[in-house]
């Protein structure tokens, strides 16, 4: 009797945690039908229009580009690389072929196959004629050996291929037809890829939307949904204020915000609707320096400037600690890092401006060589962090006795007058997360276009540059990186000071919110 | 000269001013540094693809020609082609300007009704409570910024009490507080105004002979005096078309409407020329025309003003 009466207990308590662990299981993990049933329209506010939806003639595609088009090679959160369209692929031993096999049944929207044909197309026109050509460079042949195998023949061994292929705002895979068909209108009133979602329309200054790929069954493995969205209706709407954003997050007329100003962050945070994400980032801000003009021509001047920067309390105290120290020229998560030797020492600084000359002779708080005043002119764009950094080193700057004016410019006449060759020091930032940035911002056949700003010309570099890119592996390549940023440190021709952190928000109501740098992963998104 | 000539010769006389803005904002835009093909392309494109899309854009042609093929083209009423946005000029203000005049529009008939109402009830009631607070509220209006107060009105009616859309276009109710935000700054004008020379025009003469014969203070203030005081205020109006199309410009961005303000301003950002020149055309001719229409009114008013 007892016995069974224990037997009965066991059952009603194992029935009772199977019906409790079935419901936890339900709540936690509600089924496809459930997903898309809560999730039919999720607006998404960006600060700013693409500039174009056709990735063959701009530079930059806008936010919706990867949801519309897929990339051969995907990266995942960990920064590796992982299948797109591409299946898998092969390299040869020396490096020069590449071999890519495609996944079975990728269509564009159009209806059209996406197939070794198609992918040899855009990587060849991208080569031929695309706004960024430089990322095929370095390929000579682009063959479909049979619909499903493209193989490439490079020229040189190009180990960041792998990168360039997963850059989404760069190396999106369109319809070949659908850029025929509509010429010059691509990109603008039809944009067809074979991404999860599909172009409808796109309102200037106003929003573009698109609709759910039902067919979409090709999603990188590393996504936990590799079928059709859940979201229905996708509203990418052109929000360019900071507060009229946060308010429209705050009333839920918004699901997502992809960059929230730093400014107000803690009000969001504040609210229990809303879930700030704040993540590492690709960005550095920097205060760069023209070597090649006076006071700064002097490699001890310019490590000096390296010395006057304490980093931690401008995170703290300017941007609220959103944002993290930098000492050296690549963002943390990129390879290969350099421990710096520059740290906050204004000592250090003194002795090294001493050392090349520069002292108040005359004590009238302005250091001066040769009887000629340490004077400079600090550029900058008009970006509210921007000018404060400038204006926190201005301060540094004068108690070495230095006397430096802050100069600011709009944002499109900034980039054109680095082109002048006049700048002395200027405020910049980056985004980028390779180290081919280094070879991008110090070759000197880049100082004429204004994209080499600092004017750094050594023969050595631009040798080391061509050697690292054409290095037959990535390891081998990342060697020479090493060098090439251990040696820039040393010559000094910027002064890092931060890297900006990756602010977003969401509403609470969201769940499989998943996003890498540079994109928000829409796959596995949906309303609770 | 009759009015219907005057009205004429100022139609034609917007043709000279019009060439002079096209010179104007032509010469600055390409006088300050900033290439719309580098904007376009990145840092990271190759020389070859910047000379292809300059080439494509006809941005290599010199500067004169390029000036008298836009002229060329205004004058069959092309606008061209927007360089960031790949579409047509003349399409994109289509589709821009009803949004901005309708802001504009009911802002200044907001701030007309709003700023008499009170400019004649503080010179009426001189020296009293409603005086102080009307006058004590213009000098709020005027000083306060129109983006904040925007906000703040967003905060208030949209955020905690859910009466009103935070931001976006389309209906009535989206309407009604960028109107109010763009109209407040503009009320206080009128009603300062409107008070200072009403009280100027009950001094006169002919409105205390109105009072001596025995006429009702409501019809010496509104037929006598109002009418009169209205001049300076009519004058007001002209300057006001423009202060409002500036106001737009912000309001445009704090409430997401898709207006002219804010494709000029992403435009001289981007450095689209055909787009700038575009919108500052439209802006420009109606400014002229508003101030056209505001000395016509005057003449309306005021029937001893002779053209």
């Amino acid at each position: 009797m007892q016995s069974k009466r224990i037997v009965a207990y066991v059952v009603f308590f194992v029935g009772l945690m199977l019906v409790f662990s079935s419901l936890i299981t339900v709540a936690q993990a509600p089924d496809r039908a459930t997903k898309e049933a809560n999730s039919t329209t999720l607006v998404i506010a960006i600060d700013q229009d693409p500039q174009n939806l056709n990735t063959i003639t701009t530079s930059w595609g806008g936010e919706m580009n990867r949801d519309i088009c897929d990339t051969l090679v995907s990266r995942d959160y960990q920064l590796t690389y992982q299948d797109g369209i591409a299946e898998s692929w092969d390299v040869s031993s020396d490096g020069l072929e590449w071999i890519f096999r495609l996944k079975d049944g990728v269509t564009f929207h159009d209806g059209t196959p996406c197939d070794a044909e198609a992918i040899a197309w855009n990587i060849e026109t991208m080569r031929d004629t695309g706004a960024s050509a430089y990322l095929y460079s370095a390929v000579e042949d682009a063959v479909a050996v049979d619909p499903l195998t493209v193989k490439l023949i490079l020229k040189n061994p190009f180990p960041n291929l792998l990168y360039n292929m997963s850059s989404s705002g760069f190396a999106s895979i369109i319809s070949p037809t659908a850029f025929e068909k509509y010429g010059e209108d691509y990109g603008v009133k039809a944009a067809v890829g074979t991404g999860p979602y599909m172009f409808v329309e796109w309102v200037k200054g106003d929003h573009v939307t698109l609709k759910r790929n039902p067919d979409y069954s090709w999603g990188p493995s590393w996504m936990e949904n590799q079928g059709p969205a859940y979201f229905e209706t996708v509203i990418y709407k052109v929000v360019p204020e900071a507060v009229t954003k946060a308010m429209l997050i705050q009333a839920g007329e918004v699901d997502v915000v992809y960059y929230v100003s730093p400014a107000i962050v803690s009000t969001l945070q504040a609210d229990s609707n809303v879930e700030v994400i704040l993540s590492p980032e690709r960005r550095l801000v920097y205060m760069g320096m023209n070597v090649t003009k006076a006071p700064f021509d002097d490699v001890r001047v310019r490590q000096a400037m390296c010395y006057i920067v304490d980093r931690e309390a401008i995170v703290e105290n300017v941007l609220g600690g959103i944002g993290m120290p930098a000492y050296n020229y690549l963002a943390p998560i990129v390879e290969p890092q350099i421990e710096s030797p520059y740290t906050y020492d204004m000592d250090k600084a003194r002795e090294l401006l001493a050392e090349a000359g520069w002292t108040d002779e005359d004590d009238d708080d302005i250091i001066e060589k040769d009887g000629k005043e340490f004077r400079v002119t600090l550029w900058t764009d008009t970006i509210t962090e921007r000018v404060q950094i400038a204006t926190v080193l201005q301060n540094q700057m004068a108690e070495l006795g230095i006397k430096a004016a802050i100069q600011q410019f709009d944002s499109a006449a900034y980039g054109d007058m680095f082109k002048t060759g006049n700048q002395q020091a200027f405020m910049r930032l980056y985004g980028w997360d390779n180290a081919d940035i280094l070879e991008w911002f110090f070759n000197s056949t880049r100082i004429d276009r204004g994209v080499n700003k600092t004017r750094t010309n050594e023969p050595l570099l631009d040798f080391m540059f061509k050697k690292a890119e054409s290095m037959p592996t990535s390891e081998e390549r990342l060697s020479v990186y090493r060098l090439l940023h251990e040696y820039l440190l040393e010559r000094a021709p910027w002064v890092p000071v931060y890297y900006p952190q990756q602010v977003r928000a969401r509403g609470s109501d969201l769940a499989g919110y998943n996003a890498t740098l540079d994109h928000i992963w829409l796959l596995d998104l949906y309303r609770k | 000269m009759s009015i219907i000539q005057y009205i004429i010769r100022r139609i034609l006389l917007i043709i000279p001013v019009l060439v002079g803005v096209t010179v104007l904002v032509f010469g600055i835009l390409h006088l300050v540094p900033g290439d719309p093909v580098r904007l376009m392309l990145g840092e990271m494109t190759t020389e070859e693809a910047y000379v292809r899309t300059r080439e494509r854009l006809g941005l290599d042609r010199p500067l004169y020609v390029q000036y008298f093929s836009f002229l060329g083209r205004i004058c069959r009423f092309d606008f061209g082609r927007s360089l960031i946005l790949r579409e047509d000029v003349a399409k994109l203000l289509a589709a821009k300007l009803p949004n901005t005049l309708s802001l504009t529009a009911s802002g200044l008939i907001l701030s007309y009704a709003i700023g008499i109402v009170f400019g004649v009830l503080a010179a009426v009631r001189r020296n009293t409570i409603i005086d102080y607070s009307s006058m004590g509220l213009a000098i709020i209006g005027v000083s306060v910024p129109q983006f904040w107060l925007g906000f703040l009105l967003i905060m208030l009616f949209a955020v905690k009490l859910h009466w009103l859309p935070i931001a976006g276009y389309g209906t009535f109710r989206h309407l009604v507080l960028p109107v109010v935000t763009l109209s407040l700054g503009g009320a206080a004008d009128v009603a300062r105004m409107t008070r200072s020379s009403l009280l100027e025009v009950v001094r006169q003469d002919y409105v205390q002979t109105a009072r001596a014969k025995g006429l009702r203070e409501r019809k010496v203030i509104f037929k006598h005096g109002l009418r009169n005081a209205l001049i300076p205020i009519i004058t007001l109006l002209g300057l006001k078309i423009g202060w409002l199309f500036g106001g737009a410009v912000i309001i445009e961005i704090v409430f997401l409407r898709p207006g002219l303000g804010r494709m000029l301003i992403d435009a001289i950002y981007m450095r689209d020329f055909p787009v700038v020149q575009g919108v500052t055309l439209i802006l420009a001719t109606t400014v002229i025309l508003g101030n056209m229409l505001a000395d016509v009114l005057y003449a309306v008013v005021n029937p001893r003003v002779q053209y």
